[in-house]
Protein backbone atom coordinates (compact mmCIF):
# COMPACT_ATOMS: atom_id res chain seq x y z
CA UNK A 1 0.00 0.00 0.00
CA UNK A 2 1.32 3.42 -0.86
CA UNK A 3 1.96 5.78 2.00
CA UNK A 4 1.73 9.56 2.19
CA UNK A 5 3.32 11.67 4.92
CA UNK A 6 1.12 14.71 5.64
CA UNK A 7 2.88 17.64 7.32
CA UNK A 8 0.54 20.41 8.47
CA UNK A 9 0.24 22.33 11.73
CA UNK A 10 -3.56 22.36 11.55
CA UNK A 11 -5.12 19.30 13.12
CA UNK A 12 -8.25 20.00 11.10
CA UNK A 13 -6.30 19.78 7.85
CA UNK A 14 -4.47 16.62 8.95
CA UNK A 15 -7.75 14.94 9.84
CA UNK A 16 -9.38 15.96 6.56
CA UNK A 17 -6.44 14.80 4.47
CA UNK A 18 -6.26 11.51 6.34
CA UNK A 19 -9.95 10.93 5.75
CA UNK A 20 -9.83 11.78 2.03
CA UNK A 21 -6.62 9.87 1.26
CA UNK A 22 -7.55 6.80 3.28
CA UNK A 23 -10.88 6.69 1.45
CA UNK A 24 -8.83 6.42 -1.74
CA UNK A 25 -6.87 3.46 -0.35
CA UNK A 26 -3.76 5.45 0.53
CA UNK A 27 -2.08 4.94 3.89
CA UNK A 28 -1.42 8.16 5.80
CA UNK A 29 1.12 9.15 8.43
CA UNK A 30 1.15 12.71 9.70
CA UNK A 31 3.39 15.24 11.42
CA UNK A 32 2.33 18.51 13.01
CA UNK A 33 5.40 20.48 11.96
CA UNK A 34 8.59 20.33 9.95
CA UNK A 35 10.88 19.14 12.73
CA UNK A 36 8.54 16.27 13.56
CA UNK A 37 8.52 15.31 9.88
CA UNK A 38 12.31 15.35 9.74
CA UNK A 39 12.39 13.14 12.83
CA UNK A 40 9.96 10.55 11.55
CA UNK A 41 10.27 10.37 7.76
CA UNK A 42 12.89 7.60 7.74
CA UNK A 43 10.66 5.35 9.82
CA UNK A 44 7.54 6.26 7.85
CA UNK A 45 9.35 5.71 4.53
CA UNK A 46 6.71 7.63 2.56
CA UNK A 47 6.01 7.33 -1.16
CA UNK A 48 4.96 10.99 -1.22
CA UNK A 49 5.11 13.97 1.14
CA UNK A 50 2.26 16.48 1.33
CA UNK A 51 3.62 19.63 2.92
CA UNK A 52 2.09 22.83 4.27
CA UNK A 53 4.25 25.95 4.02
CA UNK A 54 3.23 28.21 6.89
CA UNK A 55 4.05 26.25 10.03
CA UNK A 56 5.68 27.08 13.37
CA UNK A 57 9.43 26.35 13.44
CA UNK A 58 10.60 25.19 10.03
CA UNK A 59 8.38 26.45 7.26
CA UNK A 60 7.51 24.16 4.37
CA UNK A 61 10.38 25.33 2.18
CA UNK A 62 12.91 24.73 4.98
CA UNK A 63 11.29 21.40 5.79
CA UNK A 64 11.66 20.24 2.19
CA UNK A 65 15.33 21.22 2.12
CA UNK A 66 16.01 19.60 5.50
CA UNK A 67 14.24 16.38 4.51
CA UNK A 68 16.38 16.15 1.35
CA UNK A 69 19.55 16.90 3.35
CA UNK A 70 18.62 14.13 5.77
CA UNK A 71 18.28 11.61 2.99
CA UNK A 72 14.71 11.75 1.72
CA UNK A 73 14.97 9.93 -1.60
CA UNK A 74 14.91 12.53 -4.40
CA UNK A 75 12.54 10.17 -6.21
CA UNK A 76 9.92 10.67 -3.47
CA UNK A 77 7.64 13.45 -4.72
CA UNK A 78 6.86 16.38 -2.44
CA UNK A 79 3.67 18.38 -2.97
CA UNK A 80 2.91 21.66 -1.25
CA UNK A 81 -0.64 22.20 -0.02
CA UNK A 82 -0.91 25.73 1.27
CA UNK A 83 -3.00 28.83 1.66
CA UNK A 84 -0.21 30.80 0.01
CA UNK A 85 -1.90 31.33 -3.29
CA UNK A 86 0.39 33.85 -4.97
CA UNK A 87 2.28 33.08 -8.17
CA UNK A 88 5.60 33.93 -6.49
CA UNK A 89 4.84 31.34 -3.79
CA UNK A 90 4.04 28.68 -6.39
CA UNK A 91 7.24 29.46 -8.29
CA UNK A 92 9.30 29.33 -5.07
CA UNK A 93 7.86 25.93 -4.17
CA UNK A 94 8.37 24.38 -7.57
CA UNK A 95 11.86 25.87 -7.85
CA UNK A 96 12.80 24.10 -4.62
CA UNK A 97 11.96 20.80 -6.25
CA UNK A 98 8.34 20.22 -5.29
CA UNK A 99 6.47 18.00 -7.71
CA UNK A 100 3.26 19.98 -7.43
CA UNK A 101 1.75 22.96 -5.63
CA UNK A 102 -1.84 22.91 -4.48
CA UNK A 103 -3.62 25.99 -3.25
CA UNK A 104 -6.03 25.81 -0.35
CA UNK A 105 -8.91 25.43 -0.60
CA UNK A 106 -8.43 22.28 -2.65
CA UNK A 107 -11.37 20.00 -3.32
CA UNK A 108 -10.88 16.48 -1.97
CA UNK A 109 -11.39 14.96 -5.43
CA UNK A 110 -8.69 17.14 -6.95
CA UNK A 111 -6.31 16.48 -4.09
CA UNK A 112 -6.71 12.72 -4.35
CA UNK A 113 -6.39 12.87 -8.14
CA UNK A 114 -3.16 14.84 -7.97
CA UNK A 115 -1.67 12.64 -5.27
CA UNK A 116 -2.64 9.54 -7.23
CA UNK A 117 -1.11 10.97 -10.40
CA UNK A 118 2.13 11.82 -8.61
CA UNK A 119 2.27 8.33 -7.12
CA UNK A 120 1.71 6.82 -10.57
CA UNK A 121 4.61 8.85 -11.96
CA UNK A 122 6.77 7.69 -9.06
CA UNK A 123 5.81 4.09 -9.70
CA UNK A 124 6.70 4.39 -13.41
CA UNK A 125 10.00 6.05 -12.52
CA UNK A 126 10.81 3.24 -10.08
CA UNK A 127 10.02 0.67 -12.76
CA UNK A 128 12.26 2.46 -15.27
CA UNK A 129 15.02 2.72 -12.68
CA UNK A 130 14.85 -1.02 -12.02
CA UNK A 131 15.04 -1.68 -15.76
CA UNK A 132 17.98 0.68 -16.05
CA UNK A 133 19.74 -1.16 -13.23
CA UNK A 134 19.13 -4.45 -15.00
CA UNK A 135 20.51 -3.06 -18.25
CA UNK A 136 23.52 -1.60 -16.43
CA UNK A 137 24.10 -5.02 -14.89
CA UNK A 138 23.95 -6.60 -18.32
CA UNK A 139 26.56 -4.21 -19.69
CA UNK A 140 28.91 -5.35 -16.91
CA UNK A 141 28.27 -9.08 -17.20
CA UNK A 142 29.79 -11.71 -19.45
CA UNK A 143 26.83 -13.34 -21.17
CA UNK A 144 28.32 -16.84 -21.35
CA UNK A 145 29.67 -17.30 -17.83
CA UNK A 146 27.65 -14.76 -15.83
CA UNK A 147 30.91 -13.39 -14.42
CA UNK A 148 31.85 -9.75 -14.62
CA UNK A 149 33.21 -8.62 -17.95
CA UNK A 150 36.23 -6.53 -18.81
CA UNK A 151 34.32 -3.28 -18.28
CA UNK A 152 33.32 -4.29 -14.76
CA UNK A 153 36.87 -5.29 -13.82
CA UNK A 154 38.29 -2.10 -15.33
CA UNK A 155 35.82 -0.14 -13.20
CA UNK A 156 36.85 -1.99 -10.08
CA UNK A 157 40.53 -1.27 -10.76
CA UNK A 158 39.77 2.42 -11.33
CA UNK A 159 37.90 2.60 -8.02
CA UNK A 160 40.74 0.90 -6.16
CA UNK A 161 43.31 3.32 -7.57
CA UNK A 162 41.13 6.32 -6.83
CA UNK A 163 39.62 5.43 -3.47
CA UNK A 164 42.10 3.24 -1.60
CA UNK A 165 45.50 3.34 -3.29
CA UNK A 166 47.39 2.30 -0.12
CA UNK A 167 45.33 -0.78 0.68
CA UNK A 168 46.62 -4.26 -0.17
CA UNK A 169 45.36 -6.11 -3.20
CA UNK A 170 46.23 -9.26 -5.12
CA UNK A 171 45.59 -9.95 -8.78
CA UNK A 172 45.19 -13.44 -10.28
CA UNK A 173 45.12 -14.23 -13.98
CA UNK A 174 43.92 -17.77 -14.74
CA UNK A 175 43.92 -19.43 -18.14
CA UNK A 176 42.41 -22.79 -19.07
CA UNK A 177 45.19 -25.13 -20.21
CA UNK A 178 44.98 -26.48 -23.76
CA UNK A 179 41.50 -25.04 -24.24
CA UNK A 180 42.00 -24.97 -28.03
CA UNK A 181 42.26 -28.78 -27.91
CA UNK A 182 38.89 -28.96 -26.10
CA UNK A 183 37.25 -26.90 -28.82
CA UNK A 184 38.99 -28.76 -31.64
CA UNK A 185 38.20 -32.20 -30.19
CA UNK A 186 34.72 -31.74 -28.75
CA UNK A 187 33.37 -28.67 -30.53
CA UNK A 188 32.51 -25.17 -29.40
CA UNK A 189 29.33 -26.16 -27.56
CA UNK A 190 31.34 -28.39 -25.24
CA UNK A 191 33.95 -25.63 -25.06
CA UNK A 192 31.24 -23.30 -23.73
CA UNK A 193 30.24 -25.90 -21.12
CA UNK A 194 33.85 -26.09 -19.97
CA UNK A 195 34.14 -22.29 -19.83
CA UNK A 196 31.01 -22.04 -17.69
CA UNK A 197 32.13 -24.84 -15.36
CA UNK A 198 35.61 -23.37 -14.87
CA UNK A 199 34.12 -19.90 -14.32
CA UNK A 200 31.82 -21.33 -11.68
CA UNK A 201 34.59 -23.22 -9.90
CA UNK A 202 36.87 -20.18 -9.83
CA UNK A 203 34.06 -17.96 -8.56
CA UNK A 204 33.11 -20.30 -5.72
CA UNK A 205 36.77 -20.52 -4.66
CA UNK A 206 37.02 -16.78 -4.11
CA UNK A 207 36.15 -14.56 -1.11
CA UNK A 208 32.90 -12.61 -1.33
CA UNK A 209 34.54 -9.24 -1.98
CA UNK A 210 36.62 -10.53 -4.89
CA UNK A 211 36.06 -9.16 -8.38
CA UNK A 212 35.89 -12.17 -10.67
CA UNK A 213 35.55 -11.76 -14.41
CA UNK A 214 36.18 -13.17 -17.83
CA UNK A 215 39.13 -11.20 -19.15
CA UNK A 216 39.50 -12.80 -22.56
CA UNK A 217 38.57 -16.00 -24.46
CA UNK A 218 39.53 -18.61 -21.86
CA UNK A 219 41.25 -16.22 -19.49
CA UNK A 220 39.86 -15.08 -16.13
CA UNK A 221 40.90 -12.18 -13.95
CA UNK A 222 40.41 -12.08 -10.19
CA UNK A 223 40.97 -8.95 -8.09
CA UNK A 224 41.31 -9.65 -4.39
CA UNK A 225 41.04 -6.47 -2.25
CA UNK A 226 42.70 -6.70 1.17
CA UNK A 227 44.63 -9.87 0.30
CA UNK A 228 48.43 -10.27 0.56
CA UNK A 229 50.67 -12.59 -1.46
CA UNK A 230 50.53 -15.53 0.98
CA UNK A 231 46.75 -15.45 1.12
CA UNK A 232 46.56 -15.01 -2.64
CA UNK A 233 48.72 -18.10 -3.27
CA UNK A 234 46.47 -20.18 -1.00
CA UNK A 235 43.35 -18.89 -2.75
CA UNK A 236 44.86 -19.55 -6.17
CA UNK A 237 45.75 -23.11 -5.20
CA UNK A 238 42.20 -23.67 -3.96
CA UNK A 239 40.86 -22.48 -7.32
CA UNK A 240 43.36 -24.59 -9.28
CA UNK A 241 42.32 -27.71 -7.36
CA UNK A 242 38.64 -26.88 -7.71
CA UNK A 243 39.09 -26.86 -11.48
CA UNK A 244 41.24 -29.97 -11.88
CA UNK A 245 39.95 -32.31 -9.14
CA UNK A 246 36.68 -33.10 -10.87
CA UNK A 247 36.15 -33.63 -14.62
CA UNK A 248 33.69 -31.27 -16.24
CA UNK A 249 30.46 -33.12 -17.01
CA UNK A 250 29.42 -32.60 -20.62
CA UNK A 251 26.61 -35.16 -20.74
CA UNK A 252 28.75 -37.55 -22.73
CA UNK A 253 31.20 -40.06 -21.25
CA UNK A 254 32.97 -39.44 -17.96
CA UNK A 255 33.54 -35.76 -18.59
CA UNK A 256 36.55 -33.71 -19.57
CA UNK A 257 39.55 -33.19 -17.37
CA UNK A 258 40.52 -29.54 -17.27
CA UNK A 259 43.26 -27.59 -15.53
CA UNK A 260 44.22 -23.94 -15.21
CA UNK A 261 47.48 -22.08 -14.96
CA UNK A 262 47.44 -19.09 -12.65
CA UNK A 263 49.76 -16.12 -12.39
CA UNK A 264 49.52 -13.78 -9.46
CA UNK A 265 51.02 -10.64 -7.98
CA UNK A 266 50.18 -8.77 -4.79
CA UNK A 267 50.93 -5.21 -3.66
CA UNK A 268 49.13 -1.90 -3.17
CA UNK A 269 45.86 -1.03 -4.87
CA UNK A 270 47.34 2.14 -6.36
CA UNK A 271 49.56 -0.10 -8.51
CA UNK A 272 46.88 -2.59 -9.49
CA UNK A 273 47.55 -2.11 -13.24
CA UNK A 274 51.23 -2.93 -12.72
CA UNK A 275 50.23 -5.95 -10.63
CA UNK A 276 48.03 -7.11 -13.50
CA UNK A 277 51.01 -6.94 -15.87
CA UNK A 278 53.14 -8.91 -13.39
CA UNK A 279 50.40 -11.51 -12.94
CA UNK A 280 50.13 -11.82 -16.71
CA UNK A 281 53.88 -12.47 -16.92
CA UNK A 282 53.54 -15.02 -14.14
CA UNK A 283 50.78 -16.78 -16.08
CA UNK A 284 53.09 -17.22 -19.07
CA UNK A 285 55.76 -18.50 -16.73
CA UNK A 286 53.28 -21.06 -15.35
CA UNK A 287 52.49 -22.17 -18.89
CA UNK A 288 56.16 -22.40 -19.74
CA UNK A 289 56.85 -24.48 -16.65
CA UNK A 290 54.30 -27.09 -17.71
CA UNK A 291 50.82 -25.65 -16.90
CA UNK A 292 48.45 -26.59 -14.05
CA UNK A 293 50.31 -24.53 -11.51
CA UNK A 294 50.42 -21.20 -9.69
CA UNK A 295 53.30 -18.76 -10.18
CA UNK A 296 53.69 -15.74 -7.92
CA UNK A 297 55.44 -12.63 -9.29
CA UNK A 298 54.94 -10.48 -6.22
CA UNK A 299 57.78 -7.98 -5.84
CA UNK A 300 58.53 -7.71 -2.14
CA UNK A 301 59.21 -4.17 -0.89
CA UNK A 302 62.85 -3.51 -0.11
CA UNK B 1 -19.28 48.38 -1.37
CA UNK B 2 -15.56 49.08 -1.85
CA UNK B 3 -12.92 47.47 -4.06
CA UNK B 4 -12.20 44.71 -1.55
CA UNK B 5 -15.76 43.61 -0.88
CA UNK B 6 -16.23 41.78 -4.16
CA UNK B 7 -12.93 39.94 -3.63
CA UNK B 8 -13.89 38.88 -0.12
CA UNK B 9 -17.32 37.69 -1.27
CA UNK B 10 -15.76 35.63 -4.08
CA UNK B 11 -12.95 34.15 -1.97
CA UNK B 12 -15.04 33.35 1.10
CA UNK B 13 -17.66 31.83 -1.18
CA UNK B 14 -15.08 29.67 -2.95
CA UNK B 15 -13.43 28.54 0.30
CA UNK B 16 -16.72 27.64 1.95
CA UNK B 17 -18.07 25.89 -1.15
CA UNK B 18 -14.91 23.82 -1.60
CA UNK B 19 -14.30 22.96 2.02
CA UNK B 20 -17.81 22.77 3.46
CA UNK B 21 -19.80 21.82 0.41
CA UNK B 22 -22.03 24.85 0.91
CA UNK B 23 -21.22 28.47 0.13
CA UNK B 24 -21.45 31.27 2.65
CA UNK B 25 -24.27 33.45 1.45
CA UNK B 26 -23.51 37.18 1.33
CA UNK B 27 -25.95 39.05 3.53
CA UNK B 28 -25.49 42.79 2.93
CA UNK B 29 -26.85 44.76 5.81
CA UNK B 30 -26.92 41.85 8.21
CA UNK B 31 -25.53 42.79 11.57
CA UNK B 32 -23.16 40.33 13.14
CA UNK B 33 -23.86 39.65 16.79
CA UNK B 34 -21.14 39.68 19.37
CA UNK B 35 -18.59 37.17 18.10
CA UNK B 36 -17.63 34.32 20.35
CA UNK B 37 -14.57 33.60 18.24
CA UNK B 38 -12.31 35.65 16.01
CA UNK B 39 -9.66 34.04 13.81
CA UNK B 40 -7.00 36.37 12.48
CA UNK B 41 -4.18 36.12 9.96
CA UNK B 42 -1.90 39.06 9.31
CA UNK B 43 -0.35 40.04 6.01
CA UNK B 44 3.03 41.69 6.42
CA UNK B 45 5.26 43.08 3.72
CA UNK B 46 4.62 45.37 0.80
CA UNK B 47 1.02 45.45 1.95
CA UNK B 48 0.12 45.46 5.65
CA UNK B 49 -3.13 44.21 6.96
CA UNK B 50 -5.13 41.34 8.37
CA UNK B 51 -8.11 39.14 7.65
CA UNK B 52 -10.51 38.35 10.48
CA UNK B 53 -13.24 35.74 10.49
CA UNK B 54 -15.71 36.39 13.30
CA UNK B 55 -18.66 34.30 14.34
CA UNK B 56 -20.44 32.67 17.23
CA UNK B 57 -19.15 29.49 18.80
CA UNK B 58 -22.23 27.73 17.42
CA UNK B 59 -21.43 28.79 13.84
CA UNK B 60 -17.78 27.85 14.22
CA UNK B 61 -18.81 24.48 15.60
CA UNK B 62 -21.11 23.96 12.61
CA UNK B 63 -18.23 24.79 10.27
CA UNK B 64 -15.98 22.34 12.11
CA UNK B 65 -18.57 19.56 11.98
CA UNK B 66 -18.84 20.01 8.22
CA UNK B 67 -15.08 20.10 7.75
CA UNK B 68 -14.46 16.99 9.83
CA UNK B 69 -17.75 15.31 8.93
CA UNK B 70 -18.39 14.41 12.51
CA UNK B 71 -21.09 15.26 15.01
CA UNK B 72 -18.96 15.81 18.06
CA UNK B 73 -16.20 18.39 17.95
CA UNK B 74 -13.86 19.57 20.68
CA UNK B 75 -13.30 23.29 21.44
CA UNK B 76 -9.67 22.96 20.29
CA UNK B 77 -10.86 21.54 16.99
CA UNK B 78 -13.30 24.42 16.57
CA UNK B 79 -10.55 26.99 17.15
CA UNK B 80 -8.19 25.17 14.78
CA UNK B 81 -10.86 24.89 12.07
CA UNK B 82 -11.78 28.58 12.22
CA UNK B 83 -8.08 29.47 12.14
CA UNK B 84 -7.63 27.32 9.05
CA UNK B 85 -10.62 29.00 7.40
CA UNK B 86 -9.09 32.44 8.07
CA UNK B 87 -5.77 31.10 6.75
CA UNK B 88 -7.33 30.02 3.45
CA UNK B 89 -9.25 33.26 2.98
CA UNK B 90 -6.20 35.31 3.98
CA UNK B 91 -3.88 33.39 1.67
CA UNK B 92 -6.13 34.01 -1.29
CA UNK B 93 -6.63 37.69 -0.43
CA UNK B 94 -2.87 38.09 -0.10
CA UNK B 95 -2.44 36.77 -3.65
CA UNK B 96 -4.49 39.72 -4.92
CA UNK B 97 -2.57 42.39 -3.00
CA UNK B 98 0.77 44.03 -3.80
CA UNK B 99 3.67 41.81 -2.76
CA UNK B 100 5.96 40.44 -1.67
CA UNK B 101 4.37 39.84 1.68
CA UNK B 102 4.02 37.06 4.24
CA UNK B 103 1.01 35.48 5.81
CA UNK B 104 1.19 34.93 9.57
CA UNK B 105 0.08 31.78 11.29
CA UNK B 106 -3.56 32.09 12.35
CA UNK B 107 -4.39 33.33 15.83
CA UNK B 108 -7.79 32.72 17.40
CA UNK B 109 -9.40 34.88 20.08
CA UNK B 110 -12.20 33.40 22.16
CA UNK B 111 -14.72 35.26 24.31
CA UNK B 112 -17.64 37.63 24.00
CA UNK B 113 -16.03 40.91 24.80
CA UNK B 114 -13.03 41.39 22.58
CA UNK B 115 -11.86 43.71 19.87
CA UNK B 116 -9.04 42.87 17.44
CA UNK B 117 -6.90 45.63 16.03
CA UNK B 118 -3.69 45.58 14.03
CA UNK B 119 -1.49 48.66 14.42
CA UNK B 120 -1.18 50.71 11.28
CA UNK B 121 -4.38 49.43 9.74
CA UNK B 122 -8.01 50.43 9.53
CA UNK B 123 -11.08 48.43 8.70
CA UNK B 124 -11.33 48.40 4.91
CA UNK B 125 -14.45 46.31 4.67
CA UNK B 126 -16.61 43.94 6.66
CA UNK B 127 -18.64 41.41 4.73
CA UNK B 128 -21.43 39.59 6.55
CA UNK B 129 -22.43 36.12 5.39
CA UNK B 130 -25.29 33.91 6.43
CA UNK B 131 -24.40 30.41 7.46
CA UNK B 132 -26.42 27.89 9.46
CA UNK B 133 -28.81 30.62 10.53
CA UNK B 134 -26.01 32.69 11.92
CA UNK B 135 -24.00 35.66 10.69
CA UNK B 136 -20.32 35.20 9.95
CA UNK B 137 -18.30 38.36 9.38
CA UNK B 138 -15.16 38.46 7.28
CA UNK B 139 -13.21 41.62 7.95
CA UNK B 140 -10.30 43.05 6.01
CA UNK B 141 -8.00 45.42 7.86
CA UNK B 142 -5.37 47.28 5.91
CA UNK B 143 -3.63 50.44 4.91
CA UNK B 144 -5.62 53.18 3.27
CA UNK B 145 -4.48 53.57 -0.32
CA UNK B 146 -1.00 52.37 0.47
CA UNK B 147 -0.54 54.75 3.37
CA UNK B 148 -0.75 53.24 6.77
CA UNK B 149 -3.36 54.56 9.12
CA UNK B 150 -0.65 55.51 11.57
CA UNK B 151 1.16 57.57 8.96
CA UNK B 152 -2.11 59.13 7.96
CA UNK B 153 -2.92 60.06 11.54
CA UNK B 154 0.56 61.48 12.08
CA UNK B 155 0.21 63.55 8.94
CA UNK B 156 -3.18 64.84 10.16
CA UNK B 157 -1.67 65.80 13.51
CA UNK B 158 1.12 67.72 11.77
CA UNK B 159 -1.48 69.66 9.79
CA UNK B 160 -3.34 70.51 12.96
Amino acid sequence: MTKVLVVDDSRTVRLMLRRDLEAAGIEVADAEDGLTAVGCFAEVDPDLVLLDIDMPGLDGYQTLQTLRQHGLDPAVPVMFLTARAGTDDVVAGLTLGAQDYLRKPCAAEELVARVTAALAVRSREASLRRRLDELSELTLTDALTGLGNRRQLDGMMRRLVRDEPDSPVAVLVADIDRFKDVNDTHGHLVGDIVLRAVADRIRTSMPENAGVGRWGGEEFLVILPGVDADQARAIAETARHAVRDEPVATGVGRGIEVSVSIGLAAGESGAVRELLALADDALYEAKRLGRDRVVDRTVLPR
Amino acid sequence: MNQYTDDLVAIAGDVSRTMLGTAFEPAPGATPGRPGLTACVQINGEWQGAVLVQCSVAAASAITRLLLRTEHVEPAEVRDALGELANMIGGNIKALLPGPSRLSLPAVVEGYDHHVSVPGTVELTTVPFLFAGDVIAVVLLGEVDGVSAVAERLAAEVVR
